[in-house]
């Protein structure tokens, strides 16, 4: 405001203008220079007896103020481009979508209200001299003849889409400007800012809402695996937000599968952390597509229940698992690690053991050549594995390429790889090198006399981590916690070096623990871990610190499948990291389904030169295909496909035509010379699973996808003012953000907008009050120095 | 004593395992065995465990008097057969054994920690219901058990009254030679016969007499591995019958003959079961 005082203009007009001269330096303006270097001439006289330094002082504020007398003769302009009146139009773009109907939070208005009675108030009259065309968006970007016809009804808020499409493609006239007035709560697709900036047009936003709903409580974030297999246990991935202020507060959170409730649990709502990310554990049951829901009991005050409750599809079908399993000796736990995976016909273990210091046998192999000469002869071969768990085996075992390959094995792949203990285990087995140490959770010594890889009794027991992961869960009629502590005594363990900042620790076991007769005496040592995880790249790896697991096995009744469904669950979780080969992903956006396909060679390089068809099966049935066209500057192909009816559609690749694998490996150099020429690597009759799929094939792929489109609650989700966004909104464009309680500048920004049609003006500024008041405080400064050094007046 | 035989076809390097073998059994002793209820805390990863069980009948039925003292059945070749199979185990393969073997009864409270067991001499074997029921729980939780030395029909039919109670309903298989068990490490192409050694002579076959077993005996000639499996296939118990290659295993430095013609085949044979049982 004062600036506008002072300067007579607003700051757009300086940010924007150029400042010039629209007098004539003629006759009038030289001699107007003569006469005030005659009188200054004059009244140096009067100042003679000053000290120089007063002299000089008085000059130079004599000469200020001679310029600005000078300037002022000079008629300054600032010379702006400022919209043509009539010439224009400002679009006014108001958010119709469903959270405009809640409350704006300042008074009893709602948000849609507020954003009327703007426009009716202050936008209309900030656009003068410019056409007015008023537009609203939810689902998509509408006209609209009047403010009044505009409603909150859409369940969907396509900010970003909608800007985009007016600023692009409006053709009624030369567009200056964009106002949008909303909450900000963009939940439709992404668009590109660089898109929004290259427009062109400025977008001024105004924001409407409060930036927080107190006492409400909002499930903002449910995620599951796309995929899980029939009588497992699943993880879903929930964030909470909340704005509680009940330091005690607690709420109950339940997954259902229709009706039935599939688990619950509580959460603690700490005031201080207004956003909880946690996890729930639940059975996915039988075969077959579930539509999983996660509810939180909302409290009785909660203003928005609509939010507190997600569902997502699961698809429970079977997935396969290949497991590498390479072990240095014949022992009981290679034995019963082979038993328990056994049980899951899910799990397809491949097994290289070294018998003898020149022998070693091969169990689930698929075909008499592979492991023939030891580890995979090739990066793709190792690639077709999902897992690789090395037991007590020497670093030596493999060489430099080989141990490079494991690591790329987990990193690129996202293979899980497992280290178990043992004499000839990590540090005692050399595998301080690089770049599998790097790998690991934990940190690996170097060899040394030193046997880390003792035996004794070791009590287990989850950490607080363990107990919240998929890997603790083994079952059992007790707490999970009671069904660790009846385990059976473990009878090795293996010292770990430092977990890794990544890392986190599953298990603990508690050592120092003796017989005496019957009893069991504990000591009470320090815990010492046991199983530590970690990811690395797109996998995981993992320590476990033991190899006597098998006691779990075989000191509990036959019914007793703790030992079983640990190792699967373990074996699950890590292989269950590993990239498929290809992937069809599937998003619901709106009417629409946004289909991609990644495809990768063996060596799990992007596949590009091909051609990709999917099968397209809507609710009603009647199927179609689709090709998918490779995404400019991306190795994926995708559509977006029309999907009008609403509910459950499937996609699934129906073609892969071209795109012969890129590469093909070479072989590794030969192995060590335990593994070499004459090793007599046994291929037993029976041995052989009868699957062979997992050789040729890729189990993990991921060929279909489902998912659910319309019928959709999501208004009622993060329905707070988004400032942040809309602030990006206007600076990515050029445009400003707005308080709708200050648009008092509103009007000179629309005038001076960058964009539509211009005319140029020179705005007059010899009347600018600032000249004055600098031309007074000169002379007042002048005269007040004078005065106090005692010279005349 | 020693039998004499003019082989010429000794090999070095059956020498020179015999004579590591006799140097060894003669050097110090660290431990001849575990106590029963004791567990020395090592770092070696199999006990080789010998079941304890009784027998009926009197002498030279559920025990008899050889070298100077008298045997129960299940002591038979205890504890010297396990000694050098464990000595063989370590220099000839991967696995790592105590030199300690372990004899424990079939109810012992840890017995779940010998994941392999191993029972002799069982012709006269009779089981209690505790027994019983301890050994139907440690198969059915993957321990695998091997019997040995028992020779003709009585005493298979001893075993087999014994093991239809600890399983019944469950039927016997004879191993094919093409089974993988005859394939681990080695490959057997014939299932050795092993007699004891006082009756091992060169030139009169190898099968032991008749009076020395339970009779009826009927045919000894032929040594087989019958099994029980599971209901998936894999091996419970294993039962060397007509064979007593614990015997080739606690003989082996009574003679190179002896070496040379049974303790070879009967190590071969263990190493096959043992590395049969620590890997399926």
């Amino acid at each position: 405001m004062w600036f506008e005082w002072l300067f007579k203009y607003p700051r757009e007009a300086y940010a924007q203008g150029e400042l010039a001269f629209a007098g004539d330096f003629g006759v009038l303006w030289w001699g107007a220079v003569a006469v005030l270097l005659t009188l200054g001439v004059v009244f140096g006289r009067r100042v003679a007896r000053f000290s120089m330094l007063q002299r000089a002082t008085v000059y130079l504020l004599q000469i200020a103020a001679i310029a600005v007398l000078l300037t002022l003769i000079a008629e300054p302009v600032l010379e702006v481009t400022r919209l043509a009146p009539g010439a224009n139009t400002v679009a006014v773009l108001v958010d119709s979508s469903q959270s405009m109907a809640l409350p704006a939070g300042t008074n009893d208005e709602t948000r849609m209200e507020v954003a009327k009675r703007l426009i009716s108030d202050e936008i209309e009259s900030a656009s003068r001299g410019s056409e007015v065309a008023l537009f609203h968006f939810g689902d998509a970007l509408q006209q609209a003849g009047t403010v009044a016809e505009v409603q909150a009804e859409g369940d969907r808020s396509r900010l970003l889409e909608s800007l985009t499409d007016l600023a692009t493609h409006y053709d009624q006239g030369a567009l200056a400007t964009v106002i949008v007035v909303t909450d900000g709560a963009h939940n439709g697709g992404s668009v590109g800012w660089e898109t929004l900036a290259e427009t062109g047009i400025p977008v001024h936003s105004i924001g409407v809402g409060p930036a927080d709903i107190p006492g409400d409580v909002e499930l903002a974030e449910l995620v599951l695996p796309s995929r899980a297999s029939p009588h497992t246990q699943v993880a879903a991935h929930l964030v909470i937000r909340h704005s509680s202020r009940d330091a005690d507060g607690k709420i109950r959170l339940r997954v259902l599968d229709g009706e039935s409730v599939l688990a619950a649990e509580s959460v603690t709502l700490d005031p201080s952390s207004p956003t909880i990310a946690t996890d729930i554990l639940f059975p996915v049951g039988g075969a077959g597509l579930r539509e999983v829901t996660v509810a939180l009991e909302a409290p009785p005050d909660d203003p928005l229940p609509g939010n507190n409750v997600q569902s997502a599809l699961l698809d429970v079908d079977r997935e396969r698992y290949r497991v590498l399993y390479l072990e240095g000796e014949p022992r009981w736990e290679f034995k019963f690690i082979r038993r328990a995976t056994a049980e899951d016909d899910d799990i397809e273990l491949v097994t290289w053991l070294r018998t003898t210091p020149r022998k070693t046998y091969r169990q689930g192999t698929s075909d008499p050549d592979e492991l023939a000469d030891g580890f995979p002869e090739s990066l793709e071969a190792l690639y077709g594995y999902d897992m690789v768990i090395i037991g007590s085996l020497p670093a030596t075992s493999l060489n430099d390429e080989q141990h490079d390959w494991l690591a790329r094995f987990v990193a690129e792949r996202g293979g899980g790889l497992l280290a178990i203990a043992g004499r000839q285990a990590l540090d005692n087995g050399g595998w301080d090198v690089k770049p599998m140490a790097q790998a690991l959770p934990v940190t690996v010594a170097r060899p040394s006399e030193y046997l880390s890889y003792r035996r004794g009794n070791y009590r287990v027991h989850p950490t607080d981590d363990g107990l919240r992961s998929v890997l603790t869960d083994i079952g059992g009629e007790e707490s999970r916690e009671r069904n660790w502590e009846t385990l059976p005594m473990l009878a090795d363990h293996q010292q770990l070096g430092t977990p890794k900042p990544g890392a986190t620790v599953i298990l603990e076991a508690f050592g120092g623990i003796e017989r005496r007769g019957a009893d069991v005496v504990v000591r009470g040592s320090p815990a010492k871990p046991l199983l530590v995880t970690q990811p690395y790249g797109y996998g995981r790896t993992a320590v476990l610190a033991t190899a006597s697991t098998w006691r779990w096995r075989m000191r509990t009744p036959p019914d007793d499948t703790r030992h079983s469904l640990f190792w699967r669950h373990l074996i699950r979780h890590f292989a269950g990291s590993a990239l498929p080969r290809r992937r069809l992903s599937l998003a619901a956006d709106g009417d629409a389904l946004d289909v991609r396909v990644a495809l990768k060679n063996p060596r799990f390089e992007p596949l590009t030169d091909t051609a990709v068809t999917v099968q397209v099966t809507p609710p009603d049935g009647e199927s179609f295909e689709v090709a998918l066209p490779r995404i400019a500057g991306e190795s994926t192909f995708g559509e977006t496909i029309p999907a009008a009816t609403p509910g459950i559609y499937r996609v699934e690749m129906a073609g892969i035509s071209g795109g012969a694998p890129q590469t093909e490996g070479g072989r590794p150099d030969a192995l060590d010379s335990v593994n070499s020429h004459d090793v007599d690597m046994q291929v037993a009759s029976g041995e052989t699973p009868g699957v062979a799929a997992g050789r040729l094939g890729y189990p993990r792929d991921a060929l279909a996808a489902l998912a659910r489109v319309g019928e959709t609650n999501l208004e009622q989700f993060a329905a707070t003012l988004n400032e942040p966004l809309l602030r990006r909104v206007a600076e990515t464009t050029g445009g400003a953000y707005w308080r709708p309680d200050d648009l008092s500048g509103l009007a000179d920004a629309l005038a001076f907008s960058s964009a539509g049609i211009h005319e140029r003006q020179q705005l007059p500024l010899w009347n600018a009050p600032f000249l004055f008041v600098l031309l007074v405080l000169l002379k007042c400064a002048e005269w007040s120095l004078r005065r106090y050094w005692g010279g005349g007046i | 004593m020693m039998p004499a035989h003019p082989t010429a076809g000794r090999k070095l390097t059956a020498r020179l395992l015999l004579v590591v073998g006799a140097l060894i059994l003669a050097g110090p002793t660290v431990a001849q065995f575990a106590d029963e209820d004791g567990i020395t805390q090592t770092n070696d990863e199999l006990w080789l465990t010998r079941i304890r069980y009784d027998s009926v009948g009197g002498p030279r039925q559920a025990y008899y008097h050889y070298d100077g003292r008298w045997w129960e059945r299940w002591e038979t070749d205890f504890p010297q057969a396990e000694q050098n199979f464990a000595k063989r185990l370590n220099e000839l393969t991967a696995v790592t054994v105590s030199p300690a073997p372990l004899r424990r009864r079939l109810t012992h409270p840890a017995l779940g920690d010998s994941p392999l067991i191993f029972m002799s001499d069982v012709g006269y074997m009779q089981l209690s219901k505790s027994e019983i029921d301890a050994l139907r729980t440690y198969l059915a939780n993957g321990g695998f058990l091997w019997v040995d030395d028992f020779w003709g029909d009585a005493e298979w039919a001893s075993l087999e009254r014994a093991m239809a109670d600890v399983l019944p309903g469950k039927r016997w298989i004879t191993l094919p030679i093409e089974h993988p068990i005859f394939h681990t490490v080695f490959d057997i192409e014939v299932m050795p016969q092993i007699p004891a050694r006082d009756y091992a002579r060169w030139g009169r076959g190898t099968t032991e007499p008749s009076f020395e077993h339970r009779r009826p005996t009927g045919n000894m000639s032929t040594p087989s591995i019958r099994a029980y499996t599971d209901d998936d296939g894999r091996l419970m118990v294993i039962a060397t019958h007509n064979t007593d290659i614990a015997d080739g295993w606690e003989r082996e430095s009574y003679g190179e003959w002896y070496f040379e013609n049974f303790s070879t085949k009967s190590y071969r044979v263990g190493i096959n079961v043992i590395v049969y049982a620590l890997s399926h």
